[in-house]
């Protein structure tokens, strides 16, 4: 820029003169004024972008949930029919995934009150609890059982090798088909009807007690064992919450190779015309709401054979 | 950081509660908008004050739509504007039957007459009015370091060094700011000039720098 254009501007500039300032009692009183509006408005904007992050937040976890429970659904522990007085509790993580009838998942508890209720896993395995009882499902092979009573039938003992009933006096580790776990006021009680379980209390060596044998640990760590008959009591009220026994159709030797499979005794003939006529044999009628105790006899009343236990063995004969 | 990026720094920075920003903000562009609105409502300081007040105070409520494509301060001046014209409708409506003794044309004419024989010609009463005028407002529509750096430079005769210590920058930078503002002073105030008072700006009142 040359020196005159530089003068020219300074001239115009000097001549347009200072661009005058709005009276100092004017600013401060637009000053006041609007800095008073600007932080209201900040704190109104504030707020709401604070509801806005609850929301979002909140927004957040219900879809979490939902994708949780829908998008990667847990593995079902097991499933209680309806009908059944029994309270279920669902775990947080996934407060959605239960509400389909009876599914339980990891974490979920459930309660008995006066009658007992029966459960089933995805492999068949029958969960049987008793009044008054508490079971939650720690994980796929834990079941923790708080209080009362539960019988686990189960007809595929590869799958279920891990399983273990666990409870505040030990744990109860399954290598067989039937057994049953009771944690009264004074002990746990463990009752194997078939195959065999591990018990593991406190830190001493694990005892196995096979079909037939029963033991109760106090909280003193005493473990007291004892051998059971062959419809022993302490059977009475799992096999008061089996399912009926189906007849419509089968042939007799199906049924009572049933009845021995829910006794934990084995079934044998004492010939084989006495097996031929079992085999043969049509049956008819409603399902069989008896202990197994009373069902052989029921079966047998209107044929040829008869029926006696002996030595953990169901033998049918000729009258 | 250009202009527009400024402007759009200064709005988040409002939004987020920023006191600061507010007192730069307040600080810029109240005194532009006041020389704006003030010869807009004959020179009445309390309508200038009132009008600038709900002008900032609707400029603050909706800068969240503020997109940068204006620079902030037109955006402002044209709330400003608006304001300025709602401010004359309401007059007109609620003045309708007011009118001074002295904006009668008869007495105005009466009043013409006292005017001493040695009072300006129109052209020359214009030329002194308009023009600083029309300066100001130039000033005021560049970009403030501009308007300031050339207030500081022609008008205090404060040094470059001054006005680098002034702005924050280095000299070679201030020597740059004032370059452009002298640059864009020259183009807004032709291109102003000859839309508003063409026959009073002369083309060469400014020729082209050779810097």
């Amino acid at each position: 820029m040359t020196a005159e254009d530089d003068q020219a501007l300074e001239a115009l500039l000097r001549w347009a003169g200072r661009r005058p300032m709005p009276p100092p009692e004017t600013a401060t009183a637009v000053y006041q004024h609007a800095r008073q509006a600007w932080l209201a408005q900040v704190r109104r904007r504030k707020l709401v972008l604070r509801g806005w992050a609850w929301a979002a937040g909140l927004g957040a976890i219900l879809m979490a949930a939902w994708g949780g429970a829908h998008l990667y659904p847990r593995q079902v522990m097991a499933t209680i029919a309806p009908g059944q007085a029994a309270w279920i509790r669902h775990t947080f993580w996934h407060p959605f995934a239960g509400t389909r009838a009876g599914e339980l998942f990891e974490g979920d508890a459930v309660q008995t009150g006066a009658e007992g209720a029966t459960l089933e896993r995805g492999d068949g395995t029958e969960l049987r609890m008793s009044r008054n009882t508490h079971v939650s499902f720690d994980s796929a092979s834990t079941i923790r059982l708080g209080r009362g009573g539960l019988y686990v039938q189960t007809h595929d003992v590869q799958s279920n090798r891990n399983l273990v009933v666990s409870t505040d006096l030990g744990n109860v580790e399954h290598l067989g088909t039937q057994f049953l776990v009771e944690r009264g006021n004074e002990a746990m009680v463990t009752a194997v009807r078939d195959g065999r379980v591990l018990v593991h209390y406190l830190n001493r060596p694990a005892v196995e007690l096979q079909n037939g044998e029963a033991a109760s640990v106090d909280p003193h760590g005493q473990l007291k064992r004892w051998d059971l008959s062959i419809f022993d009591s302490v059977w009475d009220w799992s096999d008061a919450l089996a399912t009926p026994l189906p007849i419509e159709g089968q042939s007799l030797y199906a049924v009572l190779t049933s009845i021995a499979q829910r006794s934990g005794l084995v079934l044998r003939f004492s010939t084989p015309a006495a097996e031929a006529e079992a085999r043969g044999l049509a049956l008819h009628g409603a399902p069989l709401a008896l202990q197994p105790r009373d069902a052989m006899p029921a079966v047998l009343a209107t044929t040829t054979l008869t029926g006696t236990t002996v030595n953990r063995e169901i033998l049918i004969s000729a009258r | 950081m250009t202009d527009r990026e400024e402007d759009r720094r200064r709005v988040r920075a409002l939004l987020a509660g920023d006191t600061a920003a507010f007192d730069a903000f307040f600080n810029d562009y109240f005194p532009r908008l006041y020389r704006y609105v003030l010869p807009r409502v004959e020179f009445s300081i309390p309508d200038a004050q009132d009008i600038c007040q709900e002008t900032l105070l609707r400029a603050l409520r909706r800068l969240s739509t503020y997109r940068g494509e204006a620079a902030l301060y037109s955006w402002v001046c044209q709330i400003g504007a608006n304001q300025v014209s709602d401010f004359w409708q309401k007059r007109r409506r609620d003045g309708a039957h007011v009118v001074f003794a002295e904006d009668d044309p008869n007495v105005l004419a009466v009043l013409a007459t006292l005017q001493s024989a040695e009072a300006d010609s129109p052209e020359s009463h214009r030329y002194n009015t308009e023009i600083p005028r029309l300066v100001q407002a130039t000033l005021d529509n560049l970009p403030a370091r501009f308007a300031d750096a050339l207030e500081w430079k022609y008008l205090d005769g404060l040094s470059v060094a001054d006005i680098s210590f002034r702005l924050g920058v280095s000299t070679a930078a201030a020597q740059s700011v004032l370059q452009r503002a002298r640059a864009a002073f020259r183009e807004a105030f032709t291109a102003l000039g000859d839309v508003a008072v063409p026959d009073l700006v002369s083309p060469n009142a400014l020729r082209d720098p050779e810097v």
